[in-house]
């Protein structure tokens, strides 16, 4: 039943699109994450990298239609690891709580460049990649359908007749 | 329904009443900064050499003991990430509020558009489940 379904649905974009798409996915996906890594020391941080790398999705659905998107990312294992990411934030907070200080207080580990605050850095960085891309998911779904009824097809048979 | 509808009046009193009694406490209070000793004119017009040794308030603190209290090079990611850390963590589970209201509003939508085109696995066993 799926691949006589999904037959009409899986219109195949032109080549230049699809390569275009695959070599800027990997590198979209490390700015991102250089972005969080780096927060500390550079501008930027756990929001902006995340939304970067949410952004990538975009090149997915660019180069692999709406179709491609639903069955590679499942936006409610990306709900549920935004959950997990903010109780992550909340544990990494309480650490000050459990040794007898404040919450949210800054360790700075002995002998390393790093303290708390980049922990947290890096689960809000998480928690936004997957909270933006749960919801750029959402709403190209919601987009999906009209698009796919009206612009590709009459766009394929033109180019095929001419 | 009655018991459960008294106790959340009863709950938004309280507060309510705690939020009217904070609000009552900051506005009586001393003010902890005044821009006094900050020259705005001097800072615009010669930010680098500008001498901000003499300022007051937690924005003095934030600038010339950020070294000493974090390892962070970047002052706006220790203002986020340390001082207003509980700041950043509201932040988030905003986000998490703003997500899940996306979540409700447009699955909906999603599912009302999949049986109009008869396409996809969703629609599928929706009609499944109506014939049985």
């Amino acid at each position: 039943m799926t691949p006589e379904s999904n037959k009409p649905k899986m219109r195949r974009k032109d080549v230049i699109v699809r390569c275009a798409a695959d070599v800027f996915l990997p590198l979209a996906c490390m700015f991102g994450c250089y972005v969080v890594f780096h927060g500390s020391s550079s501008p930027g941080g756990g929001f902006q990298g995340g939304v970067l790398i949410a952004s990538a999705i975009l090149l997915v659905f660019l180069g692999h239609g709406g179709s491609q998107v639903k069955d590679s990312f499942s936006s409610r294992l990306l709900h549920s690891s935004e959950t997990i990411a903010e109780i992550m934030y909340v544990v990494i907070a309480l650490l000050g709580v459990f040794t007898g200080l404040n919450f949210c207080f800054n360790f700075v580990f002995a002998g390393f460049e790093m303290e708390t605050s980049i922990l947290m850095n890096d689960a809000v960085g998480y928690h936004v990649m997957a909270g933006i891309t749960c919801l750029l998911i959402l709403m190209l779904g919601a987009l999906d359908p009209e698009e796919e009824g009206g612009d590709t097809p009459s766009d394929g048979k033109e180019d095929i007749s001419k | 329904m009655k018991l459960k509808k008294i106790l959340l009046a009863a709950s938004l009193a309280v507060l309510m009443v705690c939020g009217v009694y904070i609000a009552v406490l900051m506005g009586t209070s001393e003010p902890t900064y005044d821009g006094s000793n900050t020259d705005l004119l001097a800072l615009y017009e010669d930010p680098e050499s500008y001498d901000n040794s003499d300022a007051d308030g937690v924005a003095a603190i934030i600038v010339n003991e950020n070294l000493d209290k974090t390892t962070a090079l970047n002052v706006v990611f220790s203002v986020v990430f340390n001082f207003r850390g509980y700041d950043t963590m509201g932040e988030s589970f905003i986000l998490i509020a703003a997500i899940a209201g996306c979540l409700v509003i447009l699955r909906k939508a999603a599912k009302k558009a999949v049986p109009a085109d008869a396409t996809g696995a969703d629609g599928e066993t929706e009609k499944e489940d109506e014939r049985e």
